[in-house]
Parts: C-alpha cells; structure tokens; sequence
C-alpha cells in the first residue's frame, strides 16, 4: 500500500493506525538484519503519538514515516551515522519532523546513510553499510540509502531523506523509489544537521509520486527558524497532480545521453520519454553545455561549506568526545579524529584547502562563478521547455566495494543530480525500467525553480501510463 | 603538484585532525588527484563577466531582535561530556 492509500484506508476505518505501524515493525524485525536500513527504531515513541492522537483530517494521518538519521529527532537518538554522534539525543524536532508529527504521522525510526550525508553508496556508515534490497550484495546508493532501501523493502511505508548533490534521487533510482528533492528553499532546513547549506533540502522517498506530492503538503511552507525558508504560499502538490501534460515540452540534453552513460539506461529513460511523448507532452532537444564541470564545482563548494559547517563538532558540548587527553586542542584532535570517518575526513581537508590563503581565488571562487554560470545555462534551456528529462545517474547499482576505493569515480557518477542542487532547482527520480541484471533504472525529471508542482505532475503523469514503481522488489 | 605533504600537514592542523606519519604521503597523492582533476576541467572554462554574486531576486531576512527563551539549559547540559551544573567542562585551555 502507498502512504496515500493507507491514509484512507486508515481515515475509512479499513485499518486501525496501531495495526499499520505494527506491520511496518513486523517487516523490519523480518528484513532488517539483511538489508540494515535503520539505525534506530523509537517504537515507544509512536506508539505513544498515536495513543495521544489529535491530529484530525489531513491525508496521511496515521500513516507512519521513517526519518533519515541527519534529522533531528526529539528525544530519538540522531548519529548522522557517525561515531561523533553516535550518543546525541536532540532536545527538539526538526521543522520537518514537527510538521509530520503535527499530521499525525508516527516517526517509525532513523534511517541509515553515508555517514554526515557524505557519499553515494550508504557505505561510509558507522553503522554498517545499507543494502540493495534488489540485490543484497549490491549498495543502495546515497546518502539516504537507507531510506530507500526501507521504502523498496517494504520496512517504511514512506521516509524523509535529505539531498544535497543527488541523495534522495540517486538511492531512489538504485532501488526502483521514487525520491523527489523540492526547489532550495521550500522545506526548512531547521533541525536538519547541515552537510552544505546552500545546497541541502529535505525531501521525500516513497513508492510513488502521488506519496511524494501527499509528503511535500506536509512539510513545505517557510520558517522563522531557517532564514532560507522561501516566504511563499505553497500550491497543494497532491492537488496539483492532474495527469494532464500535453503541450508540457519535455527537454532531452544529449551531454546526458553519451559516453558513460549504460546502454540500458538509456534505452529505459529514452523510452520514458516516448511514454511522455504518448501523454501529449512534446520532446525537445536542449543543450547543457555547463556538464563537464558540474562535478568539480560542486565538489569545491560542497566540501568548503562541509568543513566549515562540521567545525562544531569538537567533543566540548555534544557527541562523542576523546578520553586521555591533556589540552584543549587535544580534545578537539583527538575527538575528530576518533569520531569522524575516513570520507568524512577527506572532505574536510579538501574543504579546508580550497579555502585556504593562497588557493581561495583559484579553487572557491572560481567555483562560485562557474556556480553561477550552470544557473544561467539552466534559465537557458528552460526557456525551450517545461522540465529536463535525464537519468538519475549513468549506471545502475554499483556492488558493494566497488566505489570505495576510487574517490573521483564515485564522485563523477553524482554527475546528473549535483547539478540540480546547485541551481537550487526540483528534481524528481522515478523508476522507468530494469537493467539487464534486473537492477532498477531512475528517470530523473528537473523543473526550473518553483515550478515543483509541474514536475512532480509529470512524473505522476508517467506513473499513471506505466507500472514500474509498483513492481516489489523479490 | 599542488598539494605536498607540509600543506597537508598545514591543513590537517587547521582543521584539527591528526593524520598518521604513514598515511600523509599516500593522503597527499590522493588529494592531488582529486584537485588536480579539479582544478584542470574548471581552468578551461572561460568566467569573464560571470557576476559572482547575483541574487536572483532574493533578499536577505533578519528576524525582529527580540529575546525569547530558546532551549532549557538543563536539558541542553544532558547531552554534553561533562559539565556543571550551568556550564560545559573542558581541559584547561590557558596555560
């Protein structure tokens, strides 16, 4: 069942939301230990929402969601799924969390993921890699790997991931998913512990679009709390999803269809765009002549916001903090050193770097300006079209093992998602099709800023004419 | 190469992380790669003219500067290593 379908069921009095949430524990308790896509469970705490109820109305209410472990959760143990959180426990909600709360959503548990939403397999946990439910000895993708894996397994019903250069959307397409990352701006970002803030938004997984428009009504909307919250009145995302798309022009940029990319890729998204074509929407070709250096730019300014923002961690006032030590700076050695992973690390350094005296010029800001020539190349090619058809990303998923031992191998297949984040634009992953090992491959749709409700339209548009979100994962 | 191992070590320091003696060389070549890579797709795109700071309509927002009660102290210290009853603890920071 969607989130969607179980609310009404649950609002028809089909099922009781105790009865939901107990399933959702019983297929965890069946499947976790295979897959490991959770951290934390806080049964306690739902099923304490639940009795205190007062949620009235509202399409999902009772419907439970499970919350990505870099998301503030009152009470509710939040790791970032690394040793130097391992024992932090918030002392509030984050805006997102209170907002699915306050729809009488019950938190299931916290989610697996890279560790400090760094990386793109799942892998870099200090809890233990996520697995492929797929197949298990392949990675789930990332960072909110254990989000997807939990929504394909069938061990949440929907979950709120984070993204930041592809970390709803690419896990989503490696799992079969549908993962949907809002315009920078439309979900707080209040109590979301910060990777880099001028590319971070939280967003939705779940089985299909209709769950994700239902979760974006949830919790978009501005907040005095995050000063980068847009101070807008929201459409209804779920009331917007018409199915109607003839006339919408459908842009194919062939930088996303070449060298790199796998055949069958290819084969599923193109096809995608045919299914599209069929609905009435017309394919245009468009150019993004700014792909080569998405990579890099991103990688620049993401790890410099990173090593800035993960100066706080220090042992002093929360988290893990290093025994036998003499000083204070010790204290602050010691404590990252033992606390944070090897990834985790090197993008600190390289963070550090290029901002450092003497590389600031060459590195930084040539970045920012390379930044803001990918914003104007996508205004221009959304002047031809509605939104940009694209994979989600040029293979499949990877096996376990396999992307971490080559950094910039692992950093280049982000190369269709991190582009998104850093025009602060919507992206949509939907799945479209299977590989010839039978690995799921992800459409990726991309709106120009503000228009999240045509996007997630189309991608609903597609799912209406097709079944591959429906298909269980074995 | 751009980075040798005394920038690493310099780095490492600014950013308080200890790096083994034997993990600095291979650490430095890895960095080099990733910069290198870098900094040679991005020096061949051309920036004249690029405005480095155009807002794209957005503005700034400051909240009122009012005082209001954010979190209870008590609540905060639970999660913190050691502390008094009003205050972290740390290792004496001035000699």
């Amino acid at each position: 069942m969607t989130a969607v379908e179980l609310g009404r069921a649950i609002s028809r009095k089909e099922i009781k939301p105790e009865e939901a949430l107990g399933a959702v524990y019983g297929s965890i308790a069946e499947k976790d230990k295979s897959v490991n896509a959770y951290i934390s469970l806080s049964r306690e705490q739902a099923e304490a929402q639940l009795r205190a109820g007062g949620a009235e109305g509202g399409l999902l209410r009772g419907v439970p969601v499970s919350v990505k472990d870099n998301i503030c959760t009152k009470g509710v143990l939040t790791s970032c799924a690394s040793r130097i959180l391992s024992n932090y426990i918030p002392v509030y909600d984050a805006t997102a969390v209170a907002k699915v709360k306050s729809a009488g959503m019950p938190i299931v548990g916290k989610l697996n993921m890279d560790e400090f939403a760094m990386g793109s397999t799942s892998e870099t946990s200090y809890y233990g890699s996520v697995k492929n439910p797929n197949d298990l000895t392949r990675v789930p993708g990332g960072s909110s790997g254990g989000a997807a894996a939990a929504v394909a397994a069938g061990e949440a019903i929907c979950a709120l991931g984070s993204d930041t250069g592809g970390s709803i959307r690419q896990p989503a397409s490696y799992c079969g998913v549908t993962g949907f990352k809002p315009t920078y701006g439309y979900v707080s970002r209040y109590g979301l512990i910060a990777y880099a803030s001028s590319l971070d938004q939280i967003g939705p997984i779940a089985k299909d679009v209709a769950d994700c428009a239902a979760i974006m009504d949830v919790i978009s909307g501005h907040d005095a709390h995050d000063s980068t919250s847009l101070n807008i009145e929201h459409p209804s995302y779920y009331g917007s999803l018409t199915g109607e798309i003839r006339g919408k022009r459908i842009g194919i940029p062939e930088e996303c269809f070449g060298e790199g990319v796998d055949e069958d890729v290819k084969a599923a998204v193109l096809a995608c765009g045919k299914t599209l074509e069929g609905l009435g929407a017309e394919l245009v070709p468009v150019r993004l002549p700014f792909m080569k250096y998405v990579v890099p730019t991103y990688y620049i300014i993401a790890t410099a916001e990173a090593s800035s923002n993960l100066s706080r961690f220090d042992g002093v006032k929360y988290g893990f903090r290093a025994e036998n030590v003499d000083s204070i700076d010790d204290l602050y050695i010691e404590t990252r050193s033992q606390g944070f992973g090897k990834e985790v690390q090197r993008r600190i350094l390289l963070g550090t770097f290029v901002l450092s005296s003497g590389y600031y010029n060459a590195y930084y800001k040539k970045a920012l300006l390379l930044k803001r020539k990918i914003i104007e190349g996508f205004a221009g090619a959304f002047a031809a079209c509605d939104a940009i058809l694209c994979p989600t990303a040029p293979t499949t998923a990877p096996k376990l093992g396999e992307s971490l031992n080559d950094s910039m191998k692992m950093y280049l297949s982000d190369i269709f998602t991190v582009s998104v984040n850093l025009a602060g634009l919507p992206g949509l992953s939907v799945p479209c099709g299977k590989d010839g090992n039978g690995l799921p491959v992800g459409a990726q749709l991309i709106g120009a800023a503000g228009h999240d409700a045509d996007v997630l339209n189309i991608g609903h548009a597609f799912q209406l004419a097709t079944s591959f979100h429906k298909r269980k994962t074995r | 190469m751009e980075i040798n191992e005394k920038i690493v070590t310099y780095i490492a320091s600014l950013s308080r992380l200890r790096i083994e003696e034997s993990e600095i060389g291979p650490l430095s070549e890895e960095l080099n790669g990733i910069l290198g890579y870098m900094r040679t797709v991005n020096d061949s795109v051309d920036t004249e003219g690029v405005q480095e700071n155009a807002a794209d309509g957005l503005v700034n927002v400051m909240r009122e500067d009012a005082v209001a009660v954010s979190f209870d102290r008590a609540e905060l210290l639970e999660n913190c290593p050691e502390h008094t009853d009003s205050t972290p603890v740390v290792p004496k920071t001035v000699d």
